[in-house]
């Protein structure tokens, strides 16, 4: 009784703390939780409706009670830490008995909704939320087999979350799986709200420009990186899943792909590939070929591009730097934006500006095709954690090609090879098709 | 698990980056005519070396060759590893020096020498030090994939102005065998024995079989051709003899309308380019082991910064390309030595080893 | 590591400037080079066409020097922006220059990287500064001609003998090849006008062939390309595929060669009414008469321009082929047999 009346006075400024009696035949039970977590009225509606059934039955209440969910120790702590799970604490006042029941929860998710970042043409539309067990729920019903394992984490200290592994018992690399338990395992003192403390738990360089995770909305990706081998992460309020690791062919590939007949899956697969080096090489091309390796243009087009840059008065690589921010802050713009003002500035910025700035003579035009070109070719790319990398690669072969033309631009590339070749996650390599595998 | 592809994609990138641009030169003024039969010798050459150093290297699986020889004999090792070494680090600096000056002759004529230099040795060394072998194996699968469209393009477009009479006659009418006699056979063999060292270096994660190396020699075989006849074929062997990077300005010569690009040699130069970088990594990481294993255990994290700037400032002091010329003569005795002694010696100590762990077992 | 690569690379721009960094609008880039020889002294013109809002025309440009670079640094000098060789695509030499010996000048041409070894070679009929100066006549045009005149998807005809830089250059060198280069001079309503090519022995000029003789050079040498017309007596055909079979052997220590021309053409043109064996006969006699023609004169000059030792590498020692052209070309017998196959009549018949 001393437990209960501390959790009281724990809870007392709580708005939406509810302490309540009950009486059943002659005994009384103490019923608590918190309302905001717990659906109340149909809570005790299941609560005394069995208890009531067992008092008419003429069986032994107490233990009809005990049986309603777990018996838990008459501790504040314990009690406190039951409540701010969302479970109900019932007590028999005279027994001091006290048991957490699961209840009738508060919605607090949105349903099982379309996905926000990832279209796609062929499959399922049903997309990850908030919700834990929701998600956990989409999974299985992607992927019913025994082989599915998962584990559940409690992370933190101060604040508790929950981290979902899971990953397919026969797939996975034992190595990767020990590397990923291990370091869970290890930290689970550390604070997870977010994917920047997860990376950290995962010993991720913070100076990594290529992405070790994918993040996916559809269960059906997930369900595929499952297949492949790889580890699957829930986060709790996360709405997606948190593939490990990421490989090369994230670039490309994706599930929604085997939804088309085999010829148009590789020609799509292929196209991103070409975007991929459109994006990364179309902007050092121009600055090299216009300011550094005119020669190795053909005489119509070189001549032809001297004169679109007849008046623009400084060098290609600022006038390049120049398009290419102002393209990043359309985009970056775009997603502050509400929706209804974002098509506005989109015009503004693609046509508007656009226009003026060749008429202003600030940019060649070919630049502005070039611009465009490199900006739409990016978002071909599978995943927008993969396009970050792109984006900001990009500018390392920009500079490379204003210092050393198309030698530059070549330099760039191998760097950015060697870069990719050489990362690891989790003690696998970045550079791999489909099954992830250790060295 | 099996790495043929890795293995056998890095032995062959290894190598074309070595071959378009002195080995014509080299194998043209080693003959007048008929030049299949010094390429094909230098071939054999190579094969003979390579199936004996791998022969040798499979009576212990999955060691690598510093370890091999430092286990048996202290001082018999060093008699191997010290001109490896050595030769090692005197390519490294010649293919440096040597390809700065290409860069400069043909895309960047303002830009001074040491930049270039500085390109070529610090992108290296980044492969080296951020991917260690495991991320050059994979490099060399993404480069060849990236990078062998446009060279295979550049070798079949440069087909385009041949003429096949310049083929005869194809068995010179006396002195089959001259060019034997001379050095700039031996030079060209700089590029059958520039990378065959690295198949002993290999981690013991990655095996390999002999079969996916010879694979690719095979491939490497109608290049080595192609780079010296393509200029023979053109030119005609008075002229292209005049040159000093015969089979580029031939691919310089490809007239394609319909590219938007008037000068294809660029396409090669640049795979070329990457190509060379890998091989100069490739080499760092030999000398790495090497030290690493053999001298002293330094973290790479400072010995890569080491070796970068010794060769950085060795190639500061080779003035010209004659002096290059004569550094790539002068290399070649202990070329010679390192491509003849170490499959000998490793596959003589495969022998004995092998027979002890017979006998052992018979004992037994 | 990658971010200290960045901004390691990123501070070397910065600090150290890009050497070769120049924007294209600020070169000038000509598309022809004329070089002219009067007693030790060359004076070179530059064609270049204007980099403007309209493409209006070409500016000339010329300078004297004692070498063809100090001409062209000369130029540079003076210029508002730097002369850019990069893009050259013809050189034009007049006719002093190309007798007294090109050998110079396309050694210097393959040394520099600058002027691609593609650029055509073309001498000309007239003294160059009446040529540039009748060129670049507004009214002719956008000032492209002389590119275009010599492009093969533009303005080139198999009646212009085509050899770049290089074939001159293996010319020079090699024992058993010569060149045709191209002759021209400004025309009278059109810019420019082919009046035939010549025959290039070891880089000098040393004889000249009529443009029908060169069309059958071109015929001849398997570059006739498609589409070329040719005129007779009694007809025009259309030359739309040619074959060359060659044999070579040695007669009595004599050198000989058979040579069968295959010929297939459609007719175009028919003057009177004459029979397809009539056309037939016609242009295989004519044929034969202008080739052989130009073997005689090839021959007492010393030029082979067709590689006829080419055919008898196999038969010769190095020593013996370097001898070739004065040795064994003179003596050559060349024994052309031509076959022609009239492949259609358009849309009229013809009698049989």
């Amino acid at each position: 009784m001393a437990a209960m009346d501390e959790v009281r006075t724990h809870f007392s400024s709580y708005p939406d703390y509810v302490n309540q009696q009950v009486q059943i035949a002659t005994e009384t039970f103490t019923i608590t939780g918190l309302k905001s977590l717990i659906n109340f009225p149909q809570t005790i509606y299941m609560v005394r409706d069995s208890l009531l059934t067992a008092s008419i039955n003429k069986l032994e209440l107490v233990e009809v009670f005990a049986g309603l969910g777990q018996t838990v120790p008459a501790e504040t702590t314990g009690l406190i830490s039951e409540i701010l799970d969302g479970m109900l604490i019932a007590m028999h006042n005279a027994s001091g008995i006290c048991v957490s029941i699961y209840p009738v929860p508060q919605p607090n998710s949105r349903p099982i909704s379309m996905p926000i970042m990832e279209n796609n043409v062929g499959g399922g539309n049903s997309a990850f939320n908030e919700n834990l067990e929701a998600n956990i729920i989409l999974l299985r019903s992607h992927l019913n087999t025994s082989d599915l394992q998962m584990k559940n984490y409690v992370m933190g200290n101060l604040v508790k979350s929950n981290v979902v592994v899971c990953y397919m018992e026969s797939l996975i690399d034992k190595q990767m799986l020990g590397n990923l338990t291990h370091k869970l395992e290890s930290k689970q003192s550390t604070d997870i709200s977010n994917i920047k403390e997860l990376s950290s738990v995962l010993e991720f360089s913070n100076f990594s420009l290529v992405t070790h995770y994918m993040t996916y909305e559809l269960p059906q990706n997930a369900a595929k990186a499952l297949k492949d081998g790889k580890a699957v992460l829930f986060q709790e309020r996360l709405p997606f899943a948190i593939v490990l690791p990421s490989l090369i062919s994230d670039l490309f590939v994706t599930e929604d792909d085997t939804n088309h007949p085999p010829i148009y899956t590789w020609l799509l697969r292929s196209l991103r590939l070409i975007g991929l080096l459109t994006t990364l090489i179309v902007p050092g091309l121009y600055v090299a070929l216009v300011s550094v390796n005119p020669d190795v243009l053909r005489f119509e087009l070189a001549h032809s591009i001297a004169r679109s840059r007849l008046d623009v008065p400084y060098p290609a690589i600022v006038e390049a730097l120049l398009l290419l921010i102002i393209m990043e802050l359309i985009m970056e713009a775009i997603i502050r934006l509400p929706s209804s003002i974002g098509p506005t500035v989109t015009m503004v910025g693609g046509i508007v500006l656009g226009q003026a700035v060749v008429d202003a003579k600030l940019v060649s035009n070919l630049l502005i095709i070039i611009v465009a070109a490199a900006t739409i070719a990016n978002a071909a790319v599978v995943g927008f954690r993969n396009s970050y990398a792109l984006r900001l690669l990009k500018y390392l072969l920009l500079f490379l090609a204003a210092f050393l033309g198309v030698l530059g631009l070549l330099t760039g590339l191998v760097i950015i090879c060697a870069y990719v070749a050489g990362i690891r996650t989790l003690g696998v390599p970045y550079l791999q098709l489909i099954k992830p595998k250790g060295e | 698990m099996s790495k043929n592809l890795e293995v056998s994609a890095t032995y062959v990138m290894t190598h074309l980056g070595l071959i378009f641009f002195l080995y014509p030169l080299d194998i043209i003024e080693s003959t007048n005519e008929s030049h299949w039969i010094p390429v094909i010798a230098g071939f054999l050459f190579h094969l003979l070396i390579i199936s004996m150093y791998l022969k040798g290297l499979s009576y212990f699986k999955g060691q690598n060759i510093v370890d091999i020889l430092l286990k048996k004999n202290k001082v018999l090792a060093w008699v191997v590893l010290f001109p490896a070494l050595l030769y090692l680090a005197w390519i490294i600096v010649l293919a440096v020096r040597a390809f700065a000056e290409v860069l400069s002759i043909v895309f960047l004529s303002n830009t001074p020498l040491w930049v270039l230099m500085l390109l070529l040795l610090i992108v290296p060394g980044f492969m080296t030090f951020h991917g260690k072998i495991g991320g050059l194996l994979r490099l060399s699968v993404l480069l060849s994939f990236l990078f062998i469209i446009p060279v295979v393009f550049v070798m079949v477009t440069s087909f385009q102005n041949i003429d096949w009479h310049y083929l005869f006659p194809l068995w010179p009418g006396h002195g089959a065998f001259t060019f034997l006699t001379l050095p700039p056979f031996y030079k060209s063999l700089f590029a059958y024995t520039g990378g065959f060292l690295l198949l002993g270096f290999l981690p013991s994660y990655a095996n390999f079989k002999p079969k996916a190396i010879f694979l690719g020699c095979l491939v490497l075989l109608p290049t080595y051709l192609i780079s010296v006849y393509i200029p023979v074929l053109t030119l005609g062997e008075e002229t292209a003899r005049r040159l000093q990077f015969p089979y580029l300005l031939v691919v310089d010569t490809i007239e394609i309308n319909w590219l938007m690009f008037d000068r294809i040699n660029i396409f090669l130069l640049l795979s070329l380019v990457a190509f060379t970088m890998f091989f100069i990594a490739v080499t760092l990481w030999q000398i790495l082991i090497i030290i690493r294993l053999g001298v002293i255990d330094i973290s790479p994290n400072f010995l890569i910064p080491i070796i970068l700037l010794c060769t950085f400032i060795a190639c500061l002091f080779i003035p010209d390309w004659k002096t290059a010329d004569l550094l790539f003569q002068w290399n070649i005795p202990l070329r010679m030595y390192v491509s003849i002694v170490t499959p000998i010696f490793v596959l003589t100590m495969g022998w004995l080893h092998a027979r002890k762990t017979k006998l052992g077992l018979n004992n037994s | 590591m990658i971010l200290r690569i960045l901004t390691a690379v990123l501070m070397m721009t910065l600090l150290s400037g890009c050497w070769d960094n120049k924007d294209i609008n600020h070169r000038a880039l000509p598309i022809a080079m004329g070089i002219s020889y009067q007693e030790g002294n060359y004076e070179v013109f530059l064609d270049i066409p204007k980099v403007t809002e309209k493409n209006e025309g070409i500016q000339v440009i010329s300078a004297k020097g004692d070498t063809i670079s100090s001409a062209i640094d000369h130029i540079s000098m003076n210029l508002e922006d730097q002369v850019d060789l990069l893009h050259l695509k013809v050189i034009i030499v007049d006719k002093a220059f190309a007798t007294r010996g090109l050998d110079e000048i396309t050694a210097s041409i393959i040394r520099s990287r600058q002027v691609s070894p593609k650029t055509m070679f073309v001498i000309c009929d007239e003294p160059l500064n009446r040529f540039f100066e009748r060129i670049n006549n507004p009214s002719n045009g956008d000032g492209n001609e002389i590119y275009d005149f010599f492009q093969k998807n533009a303005g080139w005809n198999p009646e212009i003998a085509y050899t770049p830089v290089w074939k001159l250059f293996r010319g020079i060198h090699s024992y058993t090849n010569d060149v045709v280069l191209p002759i021209i001079q400004s025309g009278h309503s059109t810019a420019i006008q082919s009046v035939g090519a010549g025959i290039l022995k070891n880089g000098k000029m040393v004889e000249r062939l009529t443009n029908e003789q060169t069309l059958l050079y071109n015929v001849f040498d398997g570059n006739s390309m498609q589409g070329k017309i040719e005129v007779m007596g009694k007809a025009t055909v259309q030359i739309v595929n040619s074959r060359i079979r060659n044999q070579s052997r040695f007669v009595s220590q004599k050198p000989e060669l058979n040579s069968k021309l295959y010929l297939k053409v459609i007719v175009m043109d028919a003057i009177g009414n004459p029979s397809m064996e009539e056309i037939k006969t016609e242009l295989q006699g004519l044929l034969q008469r202008v080739l052989n023609e130009i073997f005689n004169k090839i021959q007492r000059v010393q030029a082979d321009i067709f590689g006829i030792g080419q055919h008898f590498r196999d038969n010769l020692s190095r020593d013996e082929l370097a001898q070739w052209r004065t040795e064994y070309l003179p003596q050559v017998k060349i024994k052309l047999e031509v076959h022609t196959i009239i492949r259609n009549t358009g849309n009229l018949k013809l009698p049989e």
